[in-house]
C-alpha cells in the first residue's frame, strides 16, 4: 500500500459523518479514530473544527478534494469524487440525504500543508483540554 | 569512541560499556525503541508491512528490550513518519531543474567541474539582475535556518545568497562575496524566519551578464547545520545513510503510539528520550501511564520545561527543568527512585523533588506523544526512547543511556 500526506480539517458539524466515512473507506482499523483533535479560534473548548493529519492510503486521498497553494499562497482546489464516496457510504450502510457528500466536501479543508500551517490559515488552533 | 550503535552498545571513555539491553537483563519491565533500526519498524499496526525507506509511516515500533512492549498506532493519520531529512530543499544536485525558479536566468547547457573534481555542474547565465530561488513551506513559528551553497563564476563577480521569509529578506541573512575568477567559494546565510511566515526561501543572486554555477545547496534548521550536505531529489528520495540521524516525525496534532503493556511502577521509574521539539507554549506529553492522580507522565510543559509528574493517589507531585528551546536537540531524562523524582536535560545537573511511593497508573497502558485522552500531542522528532518500569538505574548507567541516545540524535550532551 502506498501513502500520501494530507491535512484534513472538518467543521465540528461534519465530524461524525467524516469519522464514519473514513472508518468505512479504510482497510481494517486504519480509518478508525480520526478527527479526535478539536480546534477552535481561541484554543479553548468547545471545538469548532476537528483535524486529522498524516499519511493516508493513496487511493483514499484521491477521493478527497485537494487544495494546493502556489508560492504566493494562491489556492487551487481539485474537486473530490462525490459519486464514489456516496457509493462507499451506501455500501457501508450509511444512509445520507442527497447532496450530503457534496456539502461535506465543500466544507472540509484538505491540503498537503503542514498541520499548523493549515490551522493558521484557517484561524484555528488546537483546543486545549483544561486539566 | 562509539562502537556497535545498531546493537545499542556504546563505549565512552571513562564511562565503560553500555548495552541498552542490560537495563532489562533481569526481567525488568520497560521498552527500548530505536527508529534508526528499520528492522524494528512496520508501516501498519499489525506488523505485516515493514518500513523499507524513509518517509514511510510507522504503525508499529518493536520494543528492542525483549519485554514485548511494542508501540502501535492503528489509525493511519495518527502514525508518525520515519525520516532522516535535514536539507529542506529539493533537486539539490541540479539547479537546472524546474524546482529552482529562475528570474532572468537561463541554463546554458554547458557544465563546469564541481569542487569535488567529479561532478559536472550546470552553468547558468544571468541575463539581468536575476535570481534563482526555491521556497519551502514552514510552520508559523519563528525558526532559525542556515543555508550553504558553493558558487563559482569564471570571472570575478560579487555573488549573493540570502534567506527570504514570505517575500521579505530576513535581516542579516544576506551574504555577498566577490568570488575569485574560476574558484569555488562556499556561501553561508542564516537568520530567523519570524512568527507567522509560512514560506522560507533560498536565493542565489548574481550581476547581469554573469555566468555562475551552484553546487550542494543546503537549507536546514540551524540545529542541523553541522551535518554533512544531504542530497535531496524529492521529499521521499534523499540520501539517508547513518550520518543523518533517523527519527520519527510526530506532527503535534494527532500522532501518537501506545503500548498495551508496560507502564510505570510505583517505587521506581526511568525514562530517557532524544528529541527535538518544534512547538512552544503548549503541553507536550512524551510518555504517560497517568490517570487522575495516578501513574507517571513525562512532558514538556506549557512553560517549555521538561516535567515529570507523579500521581500519589491524592495529588500529583511534579518536578521541572529550566526552559528548553525549540528546534534544538536534547536528551530528556526523568526518573523516580522511590524517594525523589528527578528531571535532567542532557548531562546537566538533575533537578529533584521529594516523592515517595507513586500510585499505579492506567492498567499498564503506555502512551507516547499524547496523554491518552487525545490531547498533549508532541510535535517534533523522536530519535529514540528507553524506559524502565521499576527501579531506576544508578547514576553511571543513566549517564551512559543519555550518551547512547545522544549518539542517536547526533546532538550535543
Amino acid at each position: 500500500m502506498s501513502y500520501i500526506f494530507r491535512t484534513i480539517i472538518v467543521p465540528a458539524a461534519f465530524q461524525p459523518l467524516a469519522q464514519g466515512l473514513c472508518e468505512a473507506a479504510a482497510e481494517g482499523d486504519a480509518g478508525k479514530g480520526m478527527f479526535t483533535t478539536g480546534l477552535s479560534p481561541d484554543g479553548t473548548e468547545p471545538a469548532t473544527h476537528y483535524i486529522s493529519s498524516g499519511p493516508i492510503a493513496t487511493e483514499f486521498g484521491d477521493l478527497l478534494p485537494l487544495t494546493t497553494f502556489d508560492e504566493e499562497g494562491a489556492p487551487t482546489t481539485r474537486p473530490g469524487a462525490v459519486a464514489t464516496v456516496e457509493a462507499i457510504a451506501a455500501q457501508a450502510g450509511i444512509d445520507l440525504p442527497a447532496g450530503t457528500i457534496a456539502a461535506l466536501f465543500a466544507a472540509i479543508d484538505v491540503t498537503e500543508q503542514e498541520p499548523f500551517a493549515a490551522m493558521a490559515r484557517l484561524g484555528v488552533q488546537i483546543a486545549q483540554v483544561s486539566e | 569512541m562509539e562502537l556497535g550503535i545498531g546493537l545499542g552498545i556504546t563505549i565512552f571513555p571513562g564511562w565503560g560499556v553500555m548495552n541498552i539491553g542490560q537495563l532489562f537483563a533481569s526481567g525488568e519491565q520497560g521498552a527500548w525503541y530505536d527508529p534508526s533500526d528499520m528492522s524494528s519498524l512496520f508501516q501498519d499496526s499489525a506488523g505485516t508491512t515493514p518500513v523499507t525507506a524513509v518517509e514511510q509511516p510507522v504503525g508499529l515500533m518493536l520494543d528492542k528490550s525483549g519485554r514485548g512492549n511494542h508501540a502501535v498506532q492503528a489509525t493511519t493519520t495518527k502514525r508518525p513518519v520515519l525520516s532522516a531529512r535535514v536539507n529542506l530543499l529539493t533537486k539539490t544536485d541540479n539547479f537546472a531543474d524546474a524546482a529552482w525558479t529562475k528570474s532572468s536566468v537561463t541554463v546554458t547547457g554547458s557544465t563546469v567541474l564541481g569542487p569535488n573534481g567529479v561532478d559536472l555542474v550546470p552553468i547558468l547565465n544571468y541575463s539581468g539582475e536575476g535570481l534563482i530561488r526555491q521556497s519551502v513551506g514552514k510552520s508559523t513559528d519563528a525558526i532559525n535556518y542556515k543555508s550553504s551553497c558553493w558558487l563559482y563564476s569564471p570571472t570575478s563577480n560579487a555573488l549573493t545568497t540570502r534567506l527570504v521569509g514570505d517575500g521579505a529578506v530576513i535581516a542579516g541573512s544576506t551574504t555577498k562575496i566577490t568570488v575569485a575568477a574560476g574558484a569555488w567559494t562556499k556561501f553561508e546565510s542564516w537568520g530567523t524566519a519570524g512568527a507567522g511566515t509560512t514560506f522560507i526561501r533560498f536565493d542565489v543572486l548574481a550581476p547581469s551578464g554573469s555566468d555562475i554555477s551552484a553546487w550542494h545547496p543546503s537549507l536546514t534548521l540551524a540545529t542541523d547545520a553541522h551535518l554533512p550536505y544531504q542530497r535531496v531529489n524529492t521529499a521521499t528520495d534523499y540520501d539517508a545513510p547513518a550520518k543523518y540521524p533517523a527519527y520519527t516525525q510526530v506532527d503535534g496534532t494527532d500522532d501518537a503510539l501506545t503500548s498495551a503493556t508496560g507502564g510505570g511502577g510505583t517505587t521506581g521509574f526511568f525514562f530517557s528520550s532524544a528529541v527535538l521539539t518544534t512547538l512552544a507554549g503548549a503541553k507536550q506529553v512524551l510518555w504517560s501511564d497517568a490517570g487522575t492522580n495516578t501513574g507517571y507522565e513525562v512532558s514538556i510543559n506549557a512553560a517549555n520545561k521538561l516535567q515529570l509528574s507523579v500521581g500519589t493517589g491524592a495529588t500529583r507531585v511534579t518536578v521541572e527543568s529550566a526552559a528548553l528551546s525549540t528546534n534544538a536537540r536534547y536528551v530528556l531524562t526523568a526518573w523516580h527512585d522511590g524517594t525523589n523524582i528527578y528531571v535532567r536535560v542532557n548531562t546537566g545537573t538533575p533537578v529533584s523533588v521529594a516523592c515517595g511511593v507513586a500510585s499505579a497508573g492506567t492498567a499498564e497502558v503506555t502512551q507516547f506523544c499524547e496523554n491518552g485522552a487525545s490531547a498533549g500531542y508532541f510535535r517534533g522528532r523522536s530519535y529514540g526512547v528507553v524506559y524502565r518500569k521499576d527501579a531506576a538505574p544508578g547514576p553511571a548507567t543513566i549517564d551512559a543511556v543519555i550518551r547512547y541516545l545522544a549518539t542517536k540524535s547526533g546532538g550535543p550532551v
